[in-house]
């Protein structure tokens, strides 16, 4: 007889095991990486979670940049192939995915999106020379001493020198406050803007540190109000970033809002509110879908194949899939430490700019300014 | 003495949304003696239903939040109905139903809104009071009022109504409320119902002051459980101040100890709760078969 | 539906034949058959364990349970659920009071009425509660559970009482309660009887039972060994035997 309990353990197993699979990586295949058959490679990003708009983003550049190889014929005959792995922006899910990379013959990754689990999975892949690429930009990434780890984009230290020298020189701003967060991110730029700052000599009024998931910050914001600064730097993801724009200026706070990558996205202007989004001066490779040929070309087949407007994140993903498939031409399909050197040896026209890797695993040495007007990025004077 | 008062005003706004989330969770715990730990997922279903009303459907803001309530409070008579060959049986079987309901409520969330989620803009375009230099939105107080009205209400329902009565004499002595005539089965819906509709209206009034997205409901359901707790779980008063309470207590943790606000929050309310176990108003001890 | 519920209830015989409760693989009662009349006392004693909370617990639906017949007059009780028991005219005071600790003594006592209408005829019963326990009117507004033992029998007995019923199950009323206090129960229960009201007395206390009752039924492990007049088996040896192992 089926009692209560029976019907009820069904249904509780039942509901975790569809949610897990709702978010579950997919099976591994045994084996390592074969010569024949799909060409496998694993991108691996935050798909849920607050950080999953990154995902989101990166997997669809992945998926343009693999849709247009296969297309024109694969990599030497063979298919490539994309498995999509869900790391929640979760530093320990991402290592027991790499192992999962692993054993199950992938030859390459995309991802993450994010440092710190970028920095979790680097020993993992290291030990079975296994190429990444990152968009993640914290500059530990950089020393982590493996010739199989890229980044798509500029480290942190790149962003802020670049941003830090126009606030200063062509804007001539005297005053800063630092909001960051104590997340792999948030770490990166504290450090990286604080130093560009000491360079010039200048020390920042306020320094707070915040927790990634805080939604409220009346506190720091009231004490960074009485300072009167002339720019507000916030080292946060978008959303966050967007919650303390949007609280600074309900508090009567007139600083200039300035920042690297995630302040040139739509989730930050439409979590801060389009008015208080507007004048936000961003550090970026990439500024608009419109600056280049190739740039237009890359968001009219984004555009036609997702529905969506391309962005940044998207942009970096496209680049870093494609360097890393260009490599894989070079070595026909053979990934390990051929294709590392591979990578290395060529010099790539991207979205955002020539890709020159050195031995960091550094490809874009370059940021420009850009100012979020009308709720849209665009070239800053 | 300014930013003092200022935090106090930014952790009070965000306090009566955790005051309405400990609100539901101790309705739900006093009348059917169930600690449901879905209930912060029901708060972000919520908070996507009036999204969607409000700038899909482009409905008046507080039409679209009367709607997700009602779709809420439905959702939450069919969650009830489902677990009812449960309710007077195994205890710990019926918690473990409610966090499995959690989970799929947010992958649920994900397959029909979208992982990435989406912010919400604010109906009120009011200019924020300044008073003695603070800044006090007018969406802010607005939230505050609702929440306080909801409690008012809530209290009367309890006490004043036949129905809220009964609620509360199935959570006490189930087998004497049968034996009046009270039909628990029907009881524990409503209540269930009207713990899901408050859900529904926090994670709604959340909306325009965050993000609104699948993690939303984790994020201000473990805020409005420490809350209930901290009240006293199945006290209304308690939700209410314990609400407000861990709303200034975070507002403040994050103005003194920045990046290791949340562990401060934590241990504090570790303290607390060992010194007085059963919160500051003592927990509405439910009697369970 | 009827408004006065005296008249939709048949002032019927409370017939049972057979019955039988079994928790689990523990039977509780076994075989057991009475009859309780209009207006009639019935008692029903024996010693713990024996089956008697069992057999009131069965006739509210509360405990599970078969039967060959169980019938309130015209109505097959068999078939009703737990919860409409008490609109059929029997109201039931549980075995340690269970009064509803954290509400008012006031809404303790509206919640008895809570089968029918709050109208005038509730009201009225509310009163006519007050003045058979005056007590229980000096503490209307004090919460139930701040009530002593002998106030919260007071209590679930008027809560009973506020659905009108024809028959009242009462299960070990004198428990906890100091002598003086089960007089009380006695002196109410007699007012009770006097009104036409039929009781199924349910008690370890003999002398209660026998003064409180006409005929009385004697259970053990379960099934109902003898029945008699109270008046008779109060002197009975085999009754003495069984209560005080003489």
């Amino acid at each position: 007889m089926v009692t209560s309990r029976h019907w009820f353990v069904a249904l509780a197993t039942g509901s975790l095991l569809a949610a897990a699979t709702a978010c579950a990586a997919p099976g591994s295949d045994s084996g390592s990486s074969s010569s024949s058959g799909p060409i496998k490679i694993a991108v691996v990003d935050a798909q849920s979670g607050q950080l999953s708009s990154l995902g989101a983003w990166e997997l669809k550049g992945a998926k343009l940049a693999v849709q247009q190889v296969n297309a024109k014929g694969g990599i030497d005959g063979r298919k490539v192939k994309l498995s999509v792995f869900d790391d929640q922006g979760d530093p320990t899910t991402g290592t027991s995915i790499a192992r999962k990379i692993v054993s199950g013959g992938y030859t390459a990754m995309i991802g993450t999106a994010e440092s710190a689990v970028t920095q979790a999975m680097n020993p993992i892949l290291k030990s079975a020379k296994i190429p990444s690429i990152t968009s993640g930009q914290a500059t530990a990434i950089t020393e982590l001493g493996s010739p199989y780890q890229f980044l798509n984009g500029p480290t942190s230290a790149t962003y802020d020198n670049t941003l830090e020298e126009y606030l200063t020189k062509t804007k001539s701003f005297k005053t800063f406050a630092m909001i960051t967060n104590n997340g792999g991110y948030g770490v990166g730029e504290h450090d990286a803007f604080t130093a560009a700052l000491k360079a010039s000599g200048i020390e920042p009024v306020v320094n707070d540190v915040v927790t990634p998931d805080q939604k409220d910050f009346s506190a720091v914001l009231t004490k960074i109000r009485s300072k009167k600064p002339d720019v507000l730097f916030i080292g946060t993801e978008e959303v966050e970033a967007g919650l303390i724009a949007k609280q600074a200026r309900q508090l009567g706070l007139t600083a200039v809002f300035a920042g690297s990558a995630p302040l040139s996205t739509p989730v930050y202007v439409q979590t801060a509110g389009a008015d208080v989004a507007d004048g936000t001066l961003v550090s970026t490779p990439y500024l608009s879908n419109d600056a280049t040929e190739a740039s237009k070309a890359f968001a009219a087949a984004y555009q036609k194949a997702f529905g969506e407007t391309a962005e940044l994140h998207g942009a970096k993903s496209y680049d870093g899939t494609s360097i890393f498939l260009a490599a894989l031409k070079q070595t026909k399909g053979k990934g390990g430490l051929a294709m590392a050197d591979a990578v290395r040896a060529e010099k790539y026209d991207g979205l955002l700019g020539s890709f020159d890797f050195d031995d960091k695993g550094v490809g874009i040495h370059q940021t420009v300014i850009g100012v979020i007007s009308g709720g849209k990025l665009g070239p800053a004077s | 003495m300014q930013v003092t008062l200022q935090t106090l005003v930014g952790g009070l706004t965000l306090g009566a949304i955790y005051a309405l989330v400990a609100l539901g969770f101790s309705l739900v715990y006093r009348t059917m003696g169930l600690v449901n730990f879905a209930h912060g997922q029901v708060a972000m279903i919520g908070a996507f239903t009036m999204s969607t009303f409000y700038m899909t459907a482009k409905l008046p803001f507080v039409l679209a939040i009367g709607i997700a309530v009602v779709v809420t409070a439905v959702l939450g008579l069919v969650i009830e109905r489902v677990l009812r060959p449960l309710e007077g049986k195994d205890f710990d079987l019926m918690l473990i139903g409610t966090i499995g309901f959690g989970v799929m409520l947010e992958a649920l969330a994900v397959v029909v809104w979208g992982a990435t989620g989406r912010a919400v803009p604010s109906p009120l375009h009011t200019a924020p009071l300044s008073v003695a230099g603070l800044k006090i939105q007018t969406y802010s107080l607005l939230v505050l009022v609702v929440a306080l009205v909801t409690t008012a209400m809530l209290v009367g329902f309890l006490h004043r109504t036949r129905v809220g009565a009964a609620m509360q004499a199935v959570a006490m002595d189930p087998e004497a409320a049968t034996s009046v005539g009270i039909h628990v089965g029907r009881s524990n819906a409503i209540a269930f119902a009207i713990g899901a509709g408050l859900a529904a209206l926090a994670g709604g009034l959340a909306g325009p002051m965050l993000y609104v997205n699948a993690t939303l409901g984790s994020t201000i359901g473990i805020k409005g459980f420490a809350a209930a707790i901290l009240g006293g779980f199945g006290n209304i008063t308690g939700a209410i101040v314990g609400g407000l309470g861990i709303g200034v207590l975070d507002a403040f943790a994050a103005g003194r100890f920045g990046g290791y606000s949340d562990l401060v929050v934590f241990l504090l309310f570790a303290v607390l709760i060992m010194v007085r176990p059963t919160g500051i108003f003592g927990e509405r001890t439910v009697n369970r078969a | 539906m009827s408004t006065d519920t005296d008249r939709a209830v048949a002032a019927g015989t409370l017939q049972v034949q057979n019955l039988g409760v079994r928790y689990g693989g523990v039977t509780a009662v076994e075989g057991s058959s009475f009859e309780v009349a209009p207006g009639e006392c019935v008692g029903i004693i024996g010693a713990n364990g024996a089956g008697k909370t069992s057999t009131l617990k069965a006739l509210m639906g509360l405990a599970p349970r078969t039967a060959d017949a169980l019938r309130l007059g015209e109505v097959d009780l068999a078939r009703v659920k737990a919860r409409h028991v008490v609109r059929h005219g029997i109201g039931y005071v549980p075995e340690g009071r269970h009064v509803f600790g954290g509400l008012s003594v006031r809404t303790n006592l509206e919640l008895g009425a809570h089968s029918r209408r709050w109208d005038d005829q509730a009201k009225a019963t509310l009163e006519e509660v007050y003045t058979l326990f005056p007590v229980l009117r000096d503490m209307r507004e004090r919460l139930a559970g701040a009530l002593s033992g002998g106030q919260q029998q007071m209590l679930a007995i008027g809560r009973a009482l506020m659905s009108r019923p024809r028959l009242l199950l009462l299960d070990e009323p004198s428990m906890g309660l100091s002598p003086k206090l089960v007089g009380e129960v006695l002196d109410v229960l007699q007012v009770l009887r006097g009104r036409g009201l039929a009781m199924l007395l349910v008690e370890q206390n003999a002398w209660l039972t026998f003064e409180a009752t006409e005929r009385c039924l004697v259970m053990q492990n379960g099934e109902v060994v003898m029945t008699g007049r109270s008046a008779d088996l109060r002197h009975d040896p085999a009754v003495r035997r069984l209560y005080l192992g003489l």
